[in-house]
């Protein structure tokens, strides 16, 4: 008999909710601390200056920045300023993708965002997540952009490219190379000597280049650029400042942003490289049904003990779900009361969630065929030569 | 709506809040009228780039109280106090003559302004009583009691910015002791919201000094124009507390200021304009400040009053950013600019423009 099998279903139940406890002591400190340590601001007090911060600030997924008040500027002043965003093609997008478009639709709509979404093919490649080019550039002309340009981004707005089918990409990535050391990439990334040289030429300088990109005077010259990213990616955006200092274009602002639950838990973000821990835009929809049945949740084994304590929302995949993508603030911050204070269960908001994810689904799926006729409208295809032919970017005066 | 004095206490546009609340204060006005004269006063120091317009929201707000609590049937003398000695304490000796020489030039364009919208307001000059035996008995007497009180030195310490206690605590908080001394022998004390910190120490020492507790009246904090949000969000204190309402070079901001026969139609019209204007609260709204003041001389001029609701208009009506602009504009040129007459704003301000 183990020792488990001993214990009733209270003591079950009493320890699975210290250990929620302790979960979602553990999260806010992981992003607390991280923010601290890399030198980050907290987000409440720009939110507070936008005239409507939308679902994101106001739910804390957005939580830090470097440098906002330079966009908030730029928005004020009528100046231009963009935002770059990309996601490497290793397959569909999952709703952890669809929150991060979620974010730039938001700052296109409510605040006239111009946006460059670099699909990094290459990345994908060099970091062993395809098998070769030829199956990331698949990914992302078959999944990833129609799916993109589904979600409702303007074109006149927005531009995309696949990296390994815009060259030029990697001519600019040559000329800011000469700014960036072999040693401060391992450093700043942590690499090793077995790195291949490819991902050391992509972290290195290939990513910098899709940041600084539109600064160039193909596009307008020197501009406010704001880089969403995953906490993770912040050494990108250390080393795309740096650089952009030294070429005398104005070092890009960062919001950091926390990432959707795993469905197998917190801990872990949801990933394409860990089964079952995604719902993914192409799912069928039976198996979202078994994925969100199973998905792991902030409530309790024990139904009175939920009623009596409440869930733990901040550690709950399915909650976390329903926040990053669905509801209106004001539903959302009843939803949250309701769960929270043990007024609705974890098996009413797991069918509240299905019914979302659903309805999103069946229409983002149609919706998906029909963008793919759409893709040339969006593509990219600025050739670059400001570079090639001047002495010097013509940046900002130098310092 | 009948425009009385609880009814102006009650103006969310124009009052920010007042101390002890509008309640107690109409009951406090009440019983003090049946024994004295009730003195209503603002006082300021100033500099020499001029008259801000934010000094004007005062002297209007003074004057109205004093019109309403007249018609209460109460015996009102409301005050305007210049503090020529302490707007020289932190100058440099050499300029002292010509700082006192725009002090006594403050007064008269109060007596100015008191003719053209018959505000009826007295102007006192600090350096006519700081010196007498009575006030200085009076800071005597103040201190003593400041002694044996460490809260007293609290808020007197919060009087100052924190970059300047030593230098102020060198002085003995001297300019602290005589704001304090100052205005316990008043009964309403219109300021900024930044005064509660002299209002306070008052209040705590007004019955062992044989007074009246002090009623204070603190309006809208000032906010320098022409300024987008981000330079609010990056400069904290000033979204806190504003700027100083009468000093027109506050914080270096003097262009974004409209001063007084010296900021020019194009530059008014540019300022605001160039204003941040949201709806959003939390974000300052030196627009908002101005079109009060531009209603407040227009009530003035008409001779007819009723209470403001400009900042409701706005932020829970219909008005939009562009309209508060227009209103503010059209009301600013109408009932100040065009109405002052040069004359009584000469040799207001010493600096080259």
């Amino acid at each position: 008999m183990s020792h488990n099998s001993a214990k009733t279903p209270l003591e079950i139940a009493e320890e699975d909710y210290q250990d929620k406890l302790r979960q979602k002591q553990e999260s806010e400190g992981y992003y607390d601390n991280k923010r601290i340590e890399m030198g980050l601001q907290g987000t409440d007090r720009v939110a507070g200056y936008l005239d409507n911060p939308g679902p994101f600030f106001h739910r804390k997924i957005i939580y830090a920045h470097k440098d906002f008040d330079r966009i908030v500027d730029a928005i004020d002043n009528g100046r231009e300023w963009i935002i770059v965003s990309g996601l490497n093609p290793s397959g569909p997008l999952h709703f952890g993708h669809k929150a991060m478009f979620d974010i730039l639709l938001w700052f296109q709509r409510e605040l006239g965002a111009n946006i460059h979404i670099p699909i990094t093919s290459d990345e994908t490649y060099v970091v062993n997540k395809s098998k070769s080019l030829k199956q990331s550039r698949f990914y992302a002309y078959e999944y990833v952009i129609p799916s993109i340009i589904a979600l409702g981004f303007d074109p006149a707005k927005t531009k995309i490219y696949v990296t390994s089918d815009y060259p030029d990409i990697y001519n600019l990535s040559i000329y800011l190379g000469k700014y960036v050391t072999a040693n401060t990439v391992r450093g700043v990334f942590g690499l090793e000597g077995s790195t291949n040289i490819s991902q050391l030429f992509y972290m290195g300088v290939v990513q910098l280049a899709e940041i600084i990109l539109p600064q160039l005077p193909e596009f307008g010259g020197a501009k406010p650029t704001l880089v969403p990213v995953g906490i993770d990616q912040h050494p990108y955006i250390t080393l795309s400042r740096d650089v952009a200092e030294k070429v005398h274009l104005v070092p890009p602002a960062e919001l950091i942003w926390k990432f959707l639950i795993s469905l197998k838990g917190p801990g872990q973000k949801m990933s394409a490289s860990v089964e079952d821990s995604a719902i993914y835009l192409t799912d069928k929809l039976e198996d979202v049904e078994r994925k969100i049945k199973r998905a792991y949740s902030g409530g309790s084994p024990l139904a009175s003990m939920q009623k009596e304590r409440g869930a733990i929302p901040e550690v709950c995949s399915v909650f976390s779900l329903l926040t990053y993508n669905f509801l209106s603030n004001e539903e959302w911050d009843k939803t949250l009361n309701a769960y929270k204070s043990g007024e609705m269960l974890t098996s009413e908001l797991k069918k509240m969630t299905l019914g979302y994810v659903l309805d999103f689904l069946a229409e983002h799926q149609s919706k998906r065929e029909q963008a793919k006729k759409l893709i040339p409208e969006f593509m990219l295809s600025t050739s670059l030569k400001s570079f090639l032919e001047l002495d010097s970017l013509p940046g900002l005066p130098s310092q | 709506m009948k425009f009385d004095f609880t009814a102006f206490l009650n103006q969310k546009s124009l009052i920010h809040q007042s101390v002890p609340g509008p309640g107690r204060i109409v009951n406090d006005v009440t019983s003090r009228a049946h024994k004295k004269t009730l003195n209503v006063m603002y006082g300021e120091t100033y500099d020499r780039f001029g008259l801000a317009l934010g000094s004007l929201k005062y002297y209007f707000t003074v004057a109205m109280a004093a019109k309403l609590l007249h018609e209460m049937g109460t015996n009102v003398s409301p005050t305007i106090l210049i503090a020529d000695v302490a707007t020289c304490r932190n100058e440099p000796e050499e300029q002292h003559e010509l700082l006192m020489e725009i002090g006594s030039q403050r007064a008269s364009i109060l007596r100015s302004l008191n003719a053209v919208y018959g505000l009826g307001l007295d102007v006192l000059l600090m350096s006519e009583y700081l010196y007498t035996r009575e006030f200085q008995a009076r800071v005597t007497k103040i201190r003593e009691l400041a002694k044996e009180d460490n809260k007293f030195h609290e808020w007197i310490t919060k009087t100052v910015p924190e970059s300047k206690i030593d230098i102020e605590s060198k002085k003995d908080f001297a300019y602290a002791f005589d704001e304090v001394a100052t205005i316990t022998s008043y009964d309403i004390k219109v300021g900024p919201p930044r005064e509660i910190f002299y209002d306070e120490p008052a209040r705590m020492v007004a019955s062992a000094l044989g007074m009246d507790p002090l009623l204070s009246i603190y309006l809208y904090p000032t906010y320098p124009l022409g300024l987008g949000r981000s330079f609010f969000l990056n400069n904290e204190e000033i979204e806190k507390y504003g700027v100083t309402p009468y000093k027109a070079g506050s914080k270096g901001l003097e262009a974004n200021r409209i001063i007084l026969g010296v900021t020019g139609t194009q530059r008014v019209k540019e300022l605001i304009s160039q204003s941040v204007v949201s709806k959003n609260q939390r974000i300052p709204n030196a627009v908002l400040d101005v079109a009060i003041i531009a209603e407040l001389a227009n009530q003035f001029l008409a001779k007819e009053f009723e209470p403001i609701t400009i900042r409701e208009q706005f932020y829970e009506g219909s008005m939009r950013p562009d309209q508060l602009r227009d209103l503010t504009f059209e009301g600013i040129m109408k009932s100040i600019l065009s109405v002052i007459p040069p004359i009584a704003l000469k040799g207001m301000y010493h600096v080259a423009q």
